[in-house]
């Protein structure tokens, strides 16, 4: 059956909202096949029918827990983004919330009916009864500032309200599949957009990625080394099974910065990852060889005194063109003829170096 | 497709930069006598083609005074030859960019070659004038 989720031109609440509606339909039908195809201006999730819902559904208990994901989901509530470091009162607030979230959500036999057809969502700027204000950590449009003519008078500008149902299930979606880390002094949080996926392919992914380093120097950095680091996890699963499918479109980027009492959106962006696929797609092979390098390179990159390395890669990743290309093998070339030791680092051969090419724009 | 959007990994491997790519790297990677720093900083910087030609000139005088004190310890090394110069030049009318082919150069003296490799690798040696 067919779960319709409209987007609304926030692309993290949308993916996060469809991420959720999925993840929730697989608790229902007891872990059955649920995929998520994105449409362009809506998601449409293949999940199970209402009928084929287990009789009495008990979501696990652990996807309510207080966890790292429910703290950089609700930032600005709780205040810092790893669990263990709460404040009693903090730790409340997040509670708090987390109920409140589990509570829309154990009454899906209400609202799930409204997504068997698509809507169009309501975004307000004022508090209504029914809606509730979307946190600037879910989405980096969502923070307060000035959306309409102002003409005297200072104000902070006001916030997003969304219906409670969709602010549910962005907040739910954002805790189970959005990676975060440090990002330069601030906290980055990834999220893959998809094309098309399949909900239990995606959560091994994302569960093995979760463990893996990623190069902190910046957004950028921290983005582009998650993006191979993605993109070459969906070219392992492509090599060893033959009905692998699934297909990503780009990775939302958003950065929070601590002004000294609360966190503040810093900075949104969508990084692409056309230029990994199309190495993937061209070659499988060469591309795991390649993708190894760079991985080397963002590794090497982060010790101090190698930044420059790390910094132009993700440069050229984020923007395949002559310019940033020349700029990452100038740092690289001389990083390597000046150290022994840099060498072994980040070699390569020049079947590589050709592929690599072929898709950088002059 | 005109010269101009001609393809970077086309211009990686049209022979004249691939030999002169490779020379590159040797004079880079010399462990045993001073890397020629002065060649890829001139290389970095160029912006004109008739700058380019000169700089080529240069790094081919400096690359083979390095190979012929090489050759004193009796290993062989590679040198691009005449037509090698001429497949590069020609590559640079063509395109009326240098930066193509400065990045390709550049991308060459970037290929890991074992030591071994390097000292053993024979050509006709004729070297361009």
């Amino acid at each position: 059956m067919l779960y319709y989720v409209t987007k609304t031109g926030l692309p993290k609440f949308d993916s996060c909202r469809a991420y959720g509606l999925a993840l929730i339909l697989r608790q229902l039908a007891n872990k059955k096949r649920v995929t998520i195809t994105n449409t362009g201006n809506l998601y449409l999730i293949d999940g199970p029918e209402m009928d084929d819902f287990i009789a009495n559904p008990s979501f696990d208990s652990s996807l309510f827990a207080l966890s790292d994901g429910w703290c950089s989901t609700l930032l600005t509530t709780g205040r810092t983004p790893k669990a263990e470091r709460l404040k009693p009162k903090s730790k409340d607030n997040i509670q708090k919330e987390i109920v409140s979230v589990q509570e829309v959500i154990y009454e899906f036999k209400i609202w799930l009916k409204q997504f068997q057809h698509p809507s169009v969502i309501e975004i307000k700027s004022s508090i209504s009864k029914g809606f509730s204000s979307l946190p600037a950590s879910v989405d980096a449009v969502a923070s307060k500032g000035t959306r309409r003519e102002k003409r005297r008078g200072y104000s902070e500008g006001e916030q997003l309200f969304v219906p409670i149902i969709d602010w549910a299930l962005s907040l739910f979606g954002h805790a189970h599949f959005v990676r975060s880390a440090w990002a330069g002094g601030d906290y980055a949080s990834l999220l893959p957009i998809p094309q098309f996926v399949k909900l239990n392919d995606h959560r091994n992914l994302k569960a093995t990625l979760d463990t893996q380093f990623l190069c902190t120097l910046s957004a950028t950095t921290v983005a582009a080394h998650y993006a191979i680091q993605w993109i070459n996890g969906v070219r392992k699963q492509k090599s060893s099974q033959s009905i692998y499918s699934d297909r990503y479109d780009s990775l939302v980027v958003q950065t929070m910065t601590y002004s000294g009492n609360n966190w503040k959106p810093s900075n949104g962006t969508i990084f692409p990852l056309d230029y990994p696929i199309q190495l993937v797609e061209d070659n499988l092979a060469i591309s795991a060889e390649i993708f190894d390098v760079w991985n080397h390179v963002f590794r090497w990159g982060s010790v101090k005194g190698n930044e420059m390395l790390a910094l132009t890669l993700a440069k050229f990743l984020s923007q395949p063109t002559l310019t940033t290309f020349e700029e990452h093998a100038k740092v690289h070339l001389r990083m390597s003829i000046t150290d022994d030791k840099r060498r072994k680092y980040g070699v390569y051969q020049e079947e590589w170096l050709k592929e690599i090419l072929q898709y950088v724009k002059q | 497709m005109s010269n101009n959007e001609l393809q970077l990994s086309a211009v990686f491997t049209n022979p004249g930069v691939r030999a002169f790519g490779q020379a590159l790297r040797y004079a880079l990677r010399d462990d045993d006598q001073s890397p020629d720093y002065a060649s890829l900083v001139e290389l970095e910087y160029v912006e004109t083609k008739q700058g380019f030609a000169e700089v080529i000139k240069k790094f081919l005088r400096r690359y083979k005074s390095q190979v012929n004190r090489r050759d004193k310890d009796k290993k062989v090394s590679f040198v691009p030859n005449q037509t090698d110069l001429e497949a590069l030049m020609q590559l640079a009318d063509e395109l009326g960019d240098i930066r193509p082919i400065r990045a390709a150069l550049i991308a060459h003296a970037l290929v890991y070659t074992p030591k071994k490799q390097t000292e053993t690798e024979t050509t006709d040696n004729q070297g361009a004038k």
